[in-house]
């Protein structure tokens, strides 16, 4: 038992040593004598391991399911569960992609009178789908033609900013800003791949990478389109509320629409040759070309269209939120939007959908959720306090638990979470 | 041309452009002995060198509570512990996320990489500070404030001892890819593992050794522009860790000498771009070097066009 | 009338090693010609010149009168040469029947809007290529597994996956690298049967190979490289004699 656990255990340990110093001991500059010392502070650690203690809970719960999984087939019985099958059916029924993005489109507008969907929580899911159509956007790319990109939201700032830009100083109806920031970032993205797709994929990423950085850097530095603080257009949201609808519920239509031909067009395209082509350039570059795929035009077309995704949702983020900011494009944007694609499932559309719905709402309910939970008698009574403390702090955690959940679903899960369920249902399909 | 003082600020422009490239070239050589051996980009290396900021801080800290402020011990210790330090994170760094996927998709290990480098700058975000932290003045004021004046240049200690120790490292790892056992077991490796692995070389071994080396000389680096720029910040490492890469690419990347090449002409451009029209252009400046280089010679400036296997 | 596939001083050399030399050979419509010499003798460089994967240094290359040197390879799969390899490449996420399906992208048209709509002309070839696809499974006799993740296949039976996913993109000449490699006899006549109904269909076929009771029983014409030289060219009787191919093969002092 000891032999078996021993790499572990001294793996460990060497952890607890070369995190020791900054877990456990805090940093205390004097000013007077400009030099510095060290102070002995156990409550930090504490602190941190205590914030992160639903998340243990919740890894503990995983790895017991997983063991569970594997020693008593527990997965099996549930995939033997028809209704696990009957799901996957739907996904590529013929009509049945748009069932997701039109629930997402009806519940919130149907419930208004009710007062079910408060304008805050409709602000939040607009936030959700612009993430949705960006994460299904990066998919094509990442997920389907196997090409990494580490700029993405270089393209979103770029959509946005073009809006911005047309709405100062030509007057432009935002609707026509849509296509053509379809067209221009699709533009921007072929300039971007052309010198760079001939190459290994890996530069790709980094060219990227550094596109979003310059943008950033430009607009910044350029009078015309606001430095720093960005621009701020002169009507807050550029959708007017019409037909009875609020401000806020014209936005969320405008996303949900968006989002529905977003994903119409990728699940098209991803069930003709077009897709098919992009799947064999991922699995094997030199067979693809072998069997007359042309390659490059194909993973230029792959990037080209997932930069104009991202730069109409950018242009919808400009005309909601009225404000635009180099902040956009800043890598953790980029991170966010990769990590949802991993985590829903490389290469599933739904996959992304879903990876975004959990990455963005998930840490956005879990600020909320301590108040929600002293508000009501019934759970203040129960959840004791340092758990709700503990879900406020999360929100905070928030980018370590993402670079955790990137390294650990590489290692155990290089999948995602809904996988590919393409391959089962070639045939099923039409 | 008669004028002494654009004379000097030239020289002072390509002095300012060699010392950024020294740091660039510390940094980029991890990245690029990686890649050689790997063939995969360890995005995490930035942060590797953000740490080695940190340890070093750390390091000064403790020794100064234990036996008070003795400027010269203690930094040279600092330096050593910081690199101790660092090369730990990069052995765990490969042990953790990349080992187990030597032989996955391309995208794997890069994605994997990714994730260490957002986990390990939010896990110094979270702990150690959020906001910039000052290096001590105290350790630093020696180097920073003597210099030495060589006709109308002036040379900070600092700077001598970026120059100094820089090409010092470079001339003792262009001696150990070349001249020693290890070396010649480097190369096989990053040849053909499977062979090398068949004539006794310790492939793991090997790996691991090129990680903890990188990650030792990117700690160097981040000390010296912690003690350079005076601040350290949990995001330090992305941004030199960005230019570093770039500065491979620019050399062909997996080329040690292409490396040091990519990363003086990369401290060029940022000197001469900071003098035309300021230091806020670097970025893009940076970019356009890079895209120019990729169009005209794919591979790099001294990379080889590697003819895929059939 | 011009050959299918016509060489002309075909070189190709890395840094200093000459892998392929001079090298001629024509190739008539519904013929099969193998490619022999012994380990290193550049047979899969010579193929990877043709295919468009490595461009050649000297010579050309003309499919049916039209020149084709240094195409990159999928506009040398479109104009009618299709290959297999050596080590096999299949997609191994994809199932056994999308492989095929992968290989007609050539031929089907890819104007974006019947293809976004689905209209009626783009459902029906959508329906016609899955047909073929499975026609082409079925002639290799995979049409059973056409559901199956190809890389879930046995090796032997990835290797006929594998021409079928070539016969998918309708070449006029195919050219197969070791299709028989490390198949048991059984297997191996089975190969053989496949090549020669693959001719039958009006196919040439050019063929590196080292089982020699393979090569002498389908060639119609032997082509031995050695050392990236052409030594010998000629039907398999005139090349088995041929006292140059014995010494490349055996070593100088046997065949003395």
């Amino acid at each position: 038992m000891l032999t078996r656990w021993r790499p572990y255990l001294l793996g460990l340990l060497g952890l607890a040593t070369i995190t020791f110093p900054f877990l456990w001991l805090q940093l205390a500059p004097d000013f007077a004598k400009n030099t510095v010392g060290v102070t002995w502070t156990p409550s930090h650690a504490l602190n941190f391991f205590g914030d992160l203690s639903t998340v243990f809970v919740v890894a503990l719960l995983i790895w017991l399911g997983n063991l569970g999984n594997r020693h008593f087939g527990w997965g099996r019985a549930l995939a033997r569960n028809s209704v696990w099958q009957k799901a996957d059916h739907l996904w590529t029924d013929y009509w049945a992609w748009l069932i997701v993005p039109l629930l997402f489109l009806i519940i919130p507008l149907n419930f208004r009178s009710i007062g079910f969907v408060s304008t805050s929580t409709l602000g939040l899911l607009t936030f959700a789908g612009l993430y949705m159509i960006l994460a299904v956007g990066l998919n094509i790319t990442v997920g389907m033609t196997g090409l990494l990109v580490l700029g993405y939201a270089g393209f979103y700032a770029f959509g946005a900013y073009l809006f911005a830009l047309t709405q100062q100083y030509i007057y432009f109806p935002w609707w026509m800003a849509a296509p053509l920031a379809f067209i221009f970032g699709g533009g921007a993205g072929y300039l971007l791949g052309l010198p760079c797709l001939r190459l290994r994929g890996d530069y790709l990423a980094i060219v990227t990478l550094g596109f979003a950085e310059a943008f950033r850097e430009l607009m910044r530095n350029l009078d015309f389109a606001g430095g720093d603080k960005g621009i701020v257009l002169k009507d807050n949201s550029i959708f007017q509320g019409c037909a009875g609808l609020t401000n806020s519920q014209v936005c969320f239509a405008v996303t949900a629409f968006a989002l529905v031909a977003t994903v119409f067009l990728v699940q098209r395209l991803f069930y003709s040759p077009v897709g098919r082509a992009w799947i064999a350039i991922r699995e094997n570059e030199v067979a693809a070309a072998a069997v007359g795929v042309p390659v490059v035009q194909m993973k230029l077309l792959a990037f080209s269209l997932s930069a104009a995704i991202a730069a109409v949702a950018g242009v919808i983020y400009g005309a909601k939120d009225g404000f635009v900011s180099p902040a956009m494009c800043e890598f953790q944007q980029s991170i966010m939007v990769l990590a949802m694609v991993i985590l829903g499932g490389l290469g599933n559309s739904y996959g992304a959908l879903f990876g975004a719905g959990l990455l963005y709402l998930v840490p956005e309910y879990l600020k909320v959720l301590p108040s929600a939970i002293q508000n009501n008698d019934a759970l203040a009574a129960i959840v004791p306090s340092f758990i709700r403390d503990s879900f406020q702090h999360l929100s905070d955690y928030r980018w370590l638990l993402f670079g955790a959940v990137m390294v650990i679903m590489m290692l155990y899960r290089p999948q995602g979470l809904l996988g590919s369920s393409r391959r089962k249902t070639e045939m099923l399909h039409r | 041309m008669t004028d002494p003082s654009s004379s000097s600020t030239l020289a002072e422009i390509i002095l300012d452009g060699i010392s950024r490239g020294a740091v660039y070239a510390l940094v980029a050589l991890g990245y690029t002995m990686v890649y050689g051996v790997l063939g995969m980009i360890n995005f995490a290396h930035g942060e590797i060198f953000m740490i080695g900021m940190f340890a070093c801080v750390y390091a000064i800290g403790l020794f100064s509570m234990a036996w008070g402020d003795h400027v010269l011990i203690n930094l040279v210790l600092g330096v050593l512990l910081a690199m101790v330090f660092s090369a730990a994170y990069g052995y765990a760094n490969e042990r953790i996320a990349y080992r187990r996927l030597r032989k996955a998709h391309v995208l794997a290990p890069l994605t994997s990489a990714i994730g260490i480098s957002t986990f390990l700058q939010y896990f110094i975000f979270l702990t150690v500070s959020k906001e910039k932290v000052q290096f001590p003045r105290y350790y630093s004021d020696f180097l920073t404030t003597h210099h030495l004046t060589l006709g109308s240049v002036e040379i900070t200690y600092l700077r001598l001892a970026i120059l100094g120790l820089t090409f010092l490292i470079m001339g003792g790892l262009f001696y150990l890819i070349h001249y020693t056992r290890l070396g010649i077991a480097l190369r096989a490796t990053a040849q053909d593992q499977l062979m090398a692995s068949l004539v006794g070389v310790p492939v793991d071994k090997i790996i691991a050794f090129t990680f903890i080396l990188g990650s030792a000389l990117a700690a160097v680096a981040g000390v010296m522009v912690a003690m350079y720029t005076n601040v350290l910040v949990f995001d330090a490492g992305y941004r030199v860790g960005l230019k570093a890469f770039t500065a491979a690419i620019l050399g062909g990347i997996g080329n040690v000498p292409g490396a040091v090449l990519g990363a003086m002409i990369l401290g060029l451009t940022e000197a001469l771009t900071t003098l035309q029209f300021g230091s806020e252009w670097n970025d893009v400046s940076t970019f356009a070097v890079l895209m120019l280089v990729l169009l005209l010679r794919p591979r790099g400036l001294l990379g080889e066009r590697v003819a895929d296997k059939v | 009338m011009t050959p299918l596939l016509e060489t002309r001083s075909l070189s190709k050399t890395f840094g200093g090693l000459k892998a392929v030399q001079n090298v001629d050979l024509r190739i008539e419509a519904n013929r099969i010609v193998s490619v022999i010499g012994p380990n290193g003798a550049g047979k899969t460089t010579f193929f990877n010149c043709l295919s468009g994967i490595y461009r050649p240094d000297g010579g050309s290359i003309l499919l049916e009168g039209r020149d084709i040197t240094g195409r990159p390879p999928h506009q040398v799969c479109q104009l009618g040469l299709s290959r297999t390899f050596q080590n096999i490449r299949l997609f191994p996420e994809m199932t056994v029947l999308e492989n095929v399906l992968v290989a007609q992208f050539q031929h089907r048209s890819l104007s974006p809007l019947p293809l976004l709509l689905h209209s009626p002309h783009f459902c029906a070839q959508e329906k016609q290529s899955r047909d073929d696809a499975l026609g082409f499974l079925d002639f290799v006799g995979l049409a059973q597994y056409a559901d199956t993740l190809s890389s879930s296949l046995a090796y032997g039976l990835q290797r006929r996956l594998e021409i079928a996913r070539a016969l998918a993109t309708r070449p006029r000449l195919l050219l197969l690298d070791e299709p028989a490699a490390g198949m048991n006899p059984q297997e191996t006549i089975d190969m053989v049967r496949l090549i020669s109904s693959i001719r039958d269909r009006g196919l040439a076929i050019l063929l590196i190979e080292h089982d020699m009771k393979v090569v002498m029983t389908i060639s119609d014409d032997i082509l031995v490289l050695d050392h990236g030289v052409p030594i010998a060219h000629g039907a398999p009787d005139h090349v088995r004699k041929d006292p140059q191919v014995i010494k490349a093969y055996l070593g100088e002092e046997i065949s003395n």
